[in-house]
């Protein structure tokens, strides 16, 4: 796949969904399951390393990238990813009063919450991959339950979760 | 082009250093998500003087109309009040770039360490996680539009979505675009 193509593929995830996540199940049919040139487990290890990072998580684009084609494909992830927020600036000038309408509110907020559960669907494959067993289970539905329950940060409890793993490795 | 507020006249105008700096910092050293880092940049800007409460406001609000990730349509939006487009493309380079750099770094590190063992029994862990932090995150999104009024709104489209996708094999642009259309003739009971 040459760079452009990669770049438009990931321009369409990233233009047709309105926060970084919700582009993960139009990334996931493109490259995955449409293309194969990408695998869950290097799906799933995109999104952790976005975790890991600063931002936001739509970042994980940017590895997804890298996997596919090293540094320039990691480029036109970056590019991908900051493309679309160029578009706020005519909604900024011309339409921003247009998009209070309510019909256009019902629009956007059912996107956002179509655009959520495909998310939710999108995590299942990505279980199947890592979520083997008992105790890789209980990883997931805490780090879950915490997030929704709690404001630890992402990032410690990806990297608890990653030494909780480590420590039964090692035992 | 009035770029600035008449309550932020007496500031001066930063220049593209200033704004790249200010960006750069801030998204470099804020973990958590997009949301955490917007709500460490909106005061920093208000406390310049680059930015009024209002344009904060709308900007927050505008950047989740626009497609794409909402931190950088945010950054691309208060820069272009800043300093006007070139201002928008310096916050927007300067606040994606240190992510960037960063999970470039992390994916080379997994490339790295997924075949050793206890590398590997890491990276299993974190990526349970990361698959709970998922479904959890969506559901952060999902649970604010469950209110009393429109709960039946909600579930029907998130279960529709769902069902669409995992047992009609429906693409995601599919139904976006058919959620787009259900939204927009069946508009939330607090919008109407």
């Amino acid at each position: 796949m040459s760079l452009l193509m990669l770049y438009l593929v990931m321009l369409k995830a990233t233009l047709t969904t309105f926060n970084g996540p919700s582009s993960l199940p139009v990334l996931r049919h493109e490259l995955v399951v449409k293309r194969a040139i990408l695998t869950d487990r290097q799906l799933n290890a995109a999104v952790t390393a976005a975790q890991g990072s600063p931002g936001p998580m739509g970042i994980y684009a940017v590895s997804v990238g890298f996997f596919i084609a090293g540094v320039p494909g990691a480029v036109v992830g970056w590019l991908a990813v900051i493309s679309p927020a160029l578009l706020v600036i005519p909604i900024l000038r011309y339409i921003g009063r247009r998009v209070e309408t309510p019909r256009a509110r019902g629009a956007l907020e059912a996107v956002v919450l179509a655009g959520s559960a495909l998310v939710i669907g999108s995590a299942v494959p990505l279980a199947r991959d890592v979520v083997t067993g008992p105790f890789p289970a209980f990883l997931a539905v805490t780090s879950g339950a915490l997030l929704i329950a709690t404001r630890i940060d992402t990032l410690w409890l990806i990297a608890g979760a990653g030494m909780l793993s480590l420590a039964a490795a090692l035992l | 082009m009035k770029t600035l507020s008449a309550a932020n006249e007496a500031a001066a105008p930063p220049n593209l250093f200033q704004i790249a700096h200010t960006f750069f910092r801030i998204a470099a050293l804020t973990f958590g998500s997009g949301n955490a880092t917007t709500a460490k940049l909106g005061p920093s800007l208000e406390k310049r003087g680059w930015l009024g409460r209002w344009q904060f406001e709308l900007c927050f609000a505008l950047a989740r109309t626009a497609p794409g990730t909402n931190l950088f349509a945010f950054c691309t939006a208060a820069g272009w009040y800043i300093g006007g487009m070139a201002g928008a493309l310096t916050a927007l380079v300067a606040s994606s770039v240190p992510a960037s750099v960063v999970v470039v770094l992390l994916t080379t590190a997994y490339e790295a360490w997924h075949a050793h063992p206890l590398g590997h029994a890491f990276i299993i862990g974190a990526m349970a996680a990361v698959v709970g932090l998922i479904v959890g995150s969506a559901w952060l999104v999902i649970r604010g539009s469950f209110t009393r009024r429109k709960a039946a709104r909600t579930s029907t489209i998130v279960a529709g979505a769902l069902l669409l996708s995992m047992a009609f094999g429906a693409t995601p642009l599919v139904i976006l675009a058919l959620a787009a259309i259900a939204g927009f003739l069946w508009p939330a009971a607090e919008a109407s």
